[in-house]
């Protein structure tokens, strides 16, 4: 599938992508009118900076979220045909476990009310307002190959070696 | 319903269960699988039962799948039947009304809450919090109590008082240990929780049994160990959960605490697979064998199960004691090991801001956390769960792990390569 990818030796930190997230995320989706809005707007991705290092963090949109298995309410979701995760913000019910189990740290609370964010790859635009908007093209848009794995998590590797026969 | 035979059988509507039939459904869209429960209900999720308590999700939303899950996925469900033994050899198990062949099984039978040995533990108005028609007791009971007394501070306990209390009962709890949440947080961090709900009007009663539940026919009451009565019309017992091992233990299956099961969670027993409450796993943070009966581990090793019946070899990583909870506006995360008792071994590191609620604390030995308290401030706590669970050594950047701009641009270019930037 089509995922964000940030690139760390493009991006300068300038945040300019939580910002325009916030916005799309907006009742408004208006960047003048969108900071008055209550519950304010909350960025589905994050810039995390070191030194004179930055990296913008949102959803993997994992092909096995561990979001989705932590999640009580049934509510996080992994779309077979478009690979999107996806959570069902009537359902949530902000108990935080898919903050607890999330090892990108890639979900947020919202603000004001009981409900867990992510990246939704703003289904409204043509492309994620993140990507949009970068000054410097450091996040792409794009599909590859091989994708993230798991913190920790079971590897697939051995799956592809050994298959279990049946003896019946 | 005499003789049938299927190519999955599972044991256990709930959240090992369902995640075994997704994953089987994954490899395997032909191959007939039946679900066998006592309860004769639609899978719901336990965790959300105080939620319901609460009045925050209705019926429906208290389904942990759609209705049409079973349809969907071409279940056979045999609902409100009891599995009465297995027999390995010939692959069968046996219910109350019949027999069924199967090529895999799976055992999910889950858990059930332990009930001291109270006089008075029968009485009309006692309650514990596990299953659907427990819930829609309590909430009948609400009715005519006032005040509710829990027996217990644990997670479900909590979770059950703040629902009620914001039902608009008066809450107590008594606790045996001088702490809420013995078992998951240390004294400080839990100060500020009982601090929180004393503040609320809860009262919290540490260092006390239960003695005895009064009453004649309906409770009215608690007796403390120092004689005192403490009135309630409603209690709650809180005093954890037991796995359902006696299906396996009785047929032959090794049982420890749980089922014990091996990296691929199979039994000793090939074709029997065990997951959620009732295995007994390795625990990647305290590195031994342990029942670690939450919903996260429980969903993980359904679906690893189930892959592995469809024909896969997936390995399970292990299984992390975890769990969150948010009242009054006061979020805490607990992890791992948080409080251990041979502190030469472990380092601990801390930060707290007191005028916000803030404590966190990580606990690592040898350079790898091995656990972590989180009041307060909980954002991007799975970070830590990864490294957990990832065995990072962090003493590079150990002073960095409580910091609130803690990301993974601090981790080692190879991880954080591996895990985003080129997968």
């Amino acid at each position: 599938m089509r995922k964000i990818y940030p690139k760390e030796e493009y991006c300068l930190g300038c945040t300019l992508c939580e910002v325009y997230c916030a916005v799309e995320h907006s009742r408004s989706k208006n960047i003048f009118k969108a900071f008055k809005e209550t519950p304010s707007p909350v960025k589905r991705i994050l810039v995390e900076t070191k030194n004179h290092d930055a990296l913008a963090l949102s959803c993997r949109h994992c092909d096995e979220p561990e979001c989705m298995r932590a999640c009580i309410a049934g509510a996080i979701t992994k779309d077979k045909e478009t690979g999107v995760v996806a959570t069902d913000y009537d359902k949530c019910v902000g108990c935080w476990m898919c903050i607890m189990a999330c090892s990108f740290g890639a979900i947020r609370r919202g603000s004001g009310e009981k409900i867990a964010l992510r990246c939704d790859l703003c289904p409204d635009a043509a492309e994620p307002a993140c990507v949009a908007y970068c000054p410097n093209e450091a996040l792409v848009y794009e599909e590859k190959e091989k994708e993230a794995v798991r913190v920790g998590g079971p590897k697939k590797d051995e799956e592809e070696e050994e298959e279990i026969l049946f003896d019946g | 319903m005499a003789k049938q035979k299927t190519d999955y059988l599972i044991i256990g509507n709930s959240a090992a269960g369902i995640n075994a039939i997704e994953a089987i459904r994954e490899r395997d869209k032909k191959g007939k699988i039946t679900l066998v429960d006592q309860e004769d209900t639609p899978v719901y999720s336990k965790p959300l039962l105080s939620y319901y308590i609460a009045g925050k999700v209705d019926d429906e939303k208290l389904l942990y799948r759609p209705r049409d899950f079973y349809e969907k996925n071409e279940v056979v469900t045999l609902f409100g039947q009891k599995a009465t033994a297995i027999n390995p050899k010939q692959k069968k198990v046996f219910l109350d009304s019949g027999e069924i062949s199967y090529d895999q099984l799976l055992l999910a039978t889950g858990s059930s809450p332990i009930f001291p040995n109270l006089k008075g533990v029968h009485l009309k108005g006692v309650f514990v919090v596990r299953k659907f028609a427990d819930a829609k007791g309590i909430l009948e009971r609400t009715r005519q109590a006032r005040d509710v007394l829990f027996v217990g501070g644990g997670f479900v306990s909590l979770r059950t008082a703040y629902a009620l209390h914001q039902r608009g009962l008066k809450v107590t709890i008594v606790v045996a240990s001088d702490q809420l949440l013995s078992r998951s947080l240390d004294l400080e961090a839990a100060n500020i929780v009982r601090t929180r709900l004393e503040q609320k009007g809860f009262k919290i009663i540490t260092g006390r049994d239960v003695t005895q539940i009064e009453g004649r026919e309906e409770v009215e009451g608690v007796i403390l160990d120092n004689g005192e009565l403490v009135k309630a019309q409603l209690v709650v017992i809180g005093k954890g959960v037991r796995p359902n091992v006696s299906l396996a233990r009785d047929s032959g299956i090794r049982v420890n605490k749980g089922i014990l099961v091996d990296d691929y969670l199979q039994t000793n027993q090939k074709h029997i697979y065990a997951a959620g409450d009732v295995a007994e796993t390795f625990d990647v943070a305290r590195e031994e064998r342990a029942l670690n009966a939450l919903w996260p581990n429980a969903t993980e090793q359904g679906h690893i199960a189930g892959l592995n019946m469809a024909g896969a070899k997936r390995k399970y990583a292990g299984s992390l004691g975890m769990n969150s909870l948010e009242f009054f506006d006061l979020p805490l995360i607990s992890m791992g090991v948080t409080n251990p008792y041979d502190k030469e071994d472990f380092e601990i590191l801390v930060k707290r801001v007191p005028e916000k609620n803030i404590y966190k604390k990580v606990v690592l030995k040898k350079g790898v956390v091995k656990g972590a308290i989180l009041v307060g401030e909980i954002d991007r706590a799975g970070l830590i769960t990864g490294i957990i669970k990832e065995k990072t050594n962090v003493s590079a950047f150990k002073e960095e792990l409580l910091e609130e701009g803690f990301g993974l641009i601090r981790l080692p270019d190879s991880l954080k390569k591996e895990k985003i930037l080129e997968p």
